[in-house]
């Protein structure tokens, strides 16, 4: 049945009594109507703001940490991954120079070693001299014997011999003494070339566990950056995604703005009705049924603005189903 | 400096849901809720696009167009029409007032992006 017989029989059932009924209860209808549409429309938009405010944090989270791992690379300082790098190759280079320094501190070592060995050498040859100042002494005391067989003859020789046994005490004590300074420094050398020695040793061992350590570090460093790479990658594509999503929920949300249009057209009918059946309560201002009929019918066709009301209009008109072919969503002038 | 926008819708939604979308692409956005209010817009600021309903109280969309189409500032602004009308009688209608083109509801957010991308200057 249309809606004008269903309206039409209804009138004629309850035509004088029940008008004043209706009066009452058509604008109670329409202010159902406005309220439901008021408050559909509320919280589609308290929905949007938070797909808003969702999409805005998701923005910001992911411009921060994109912040931070490019830090540096728009002021011009180092970023993340060039600081890295830096490190490593600060690192090695200190590393290297430690190493360079070991090595000379080995050389030395072998340069003490050598020094150690001349000095072995000139304690030798300083037993050689008192070995000759020995066999000098010796020779002075044959010859002052030899003196004293000549008698006052070998009185100048005696005191020449007595002058060679003298140099030669004095060659010794010289040899003595000389050779007692050696001992001292080939015993200073010796000790300042066994803890060279130590710190040598330590400090290569040292050097390997450092440059391991430093290694280790700097690698953990790259993986800790390259993870961070792959997270913000992985945000990115969510953030991307969510966008998508939110895109949608926008398509999706906009059925607000079609069911308050409708309900719109809704009320107005309300109100024409409303109209019409104020004219029936006073007999000057009454009209034809046809007449009211055709208002009616013309205020509701032209209250449409979809085609979807357009075609459940006709199909209630006509019984046949109808297709709402919208045409094109978008056009370009 | 932002592109500014103006969406001029009776539904604070609709409004709410395209101001959004614009945002998200740079725009700055203003927002009127009939075309008197979008007119009134306009005397204080310079905007690159409109984008409007059609069926709107107070004023509609094409009265609004045909108006601003008289404005100095507005004459070759591109105007998007907004709107669930799709008949033919009222695309015509709004192609005469102004309308750079003509868009039904619901929209989708990127769609509406390419065609803002087309028209702009």
């Amino acid at each position: 049945m249309s809606l004008w017989k269903h309206l039409a029989s209804r009138f004629r059932w309850s035509e004088n009594r029940n008008i004043a009924a209706c009066l009452e209860v058509l604008p109670v209808l329409r202010s159902q109507v406005h309220e439901v549409a008021a408050q559909v429309e509320k919280a589609v938009v308290a929905v949007c703001g938070n797909f808003a405010g969702i999409a805005e944090r998701s923005r910001k989270a992911l411009d921060k940490a994109s912040e931070l791992l490019s830090a540096g690379e728009e002021t011009g300082t180092a970023s993340v991954e060039q600081s890295i790098e830096t490190s490593r190759s600060t690192i090695t280079s200190l590393l290297d120079r430690l190493e360079r320094s070991g090595n000379v501190s080995a050389m030395v070592v072998s340069r003490m070693e050598q020094v150690e060995k001349s000095v072995s050498g000139i304690e030798g040859l300083l037993g050689e001299l008192q070995k000759i100042a020995f066999s000098n002494k010796l020779v002075a005391l044959n010859a002052k014997i030899e003196a004293v067989h000549v008698g006052e003859m070998g009185r100048g020789f005696e005191v020449v011999a007595d002058e060679i046994s003298r140099q030669g005490d004095r060659s010794s004590e010289l040899a003595e003494g000389i050779g007692q300074r050696v001992r001292e420094m080939r015993d200073r050398i010796n000790g300042a070339a066994v803890e060279l020695r130590a710190v040598v040793a330590d400090g290569r061992q040292s050097l390997s566990a450092s440059r391991a350590d430093a290694e280790k570090a700097l690698n953990v460093l790259c993986t800790v950056h390259q993870r961070s790479e792959e997270s913000m990658a992985m945000m990115v594509a969510e953030n991307s995604a969510l966008a998508g999503q939110i895109s949608e929920a926008i398509v999706g949300l906009q059925f607000q703005d079609r069911t308050c249009q409708r309900l719109a057209h809704v009320a107005e009918v309300l109100e024409t009705v409303e109209r019409q059946l104020a004219r029936r309560a006073d007999p000057i201002g009454i009209s034809s049924p046809d007449q009211e009929r055709k208002e009616l019918m013309d205020h509701m066709r032209a209250g449409y603005t979809m085609e979807s009301e357009r075609a459940v209009h006709a199909c209630m008109v006509s019984g046949i189903s109808q297709d709402a072919d919208q045409g094109d969503d978008i056009e370009l002038f | 400096m932002a592109r500014t926008a103006l969406i001029v819708d009776d539904s604070s939604s609709i409004r709410q849901m395209v101001a959004y979308t614009l945002q998200q692409a740079g725009f700055a956005i203003l927002e009127g809720s009939n075309g008197q209010d979008g007119l009134q817009k306009l005397e204080k600021n310079r905007v690159e696009i409109i984008i409007t309903d059609l069926n709107m109280p107070i004023m509609d969309g094409i009265t609004f167009i045909t108006q601003l189409r008289r404005l100095p500032g507005t004459k070759y602004t591109p105007v998007l029409m907004l709107t669930t009308e799709s008949q033919l009688e009222k695309k015509q209608e709004g192609k005469a007032a102004g309308a750079t083109g003509w868009i039904v509801k619901p929209f989708h957010p990127g769609k509406l992006l390419d065609v803002i991308a087309k028209v702009l200057p």
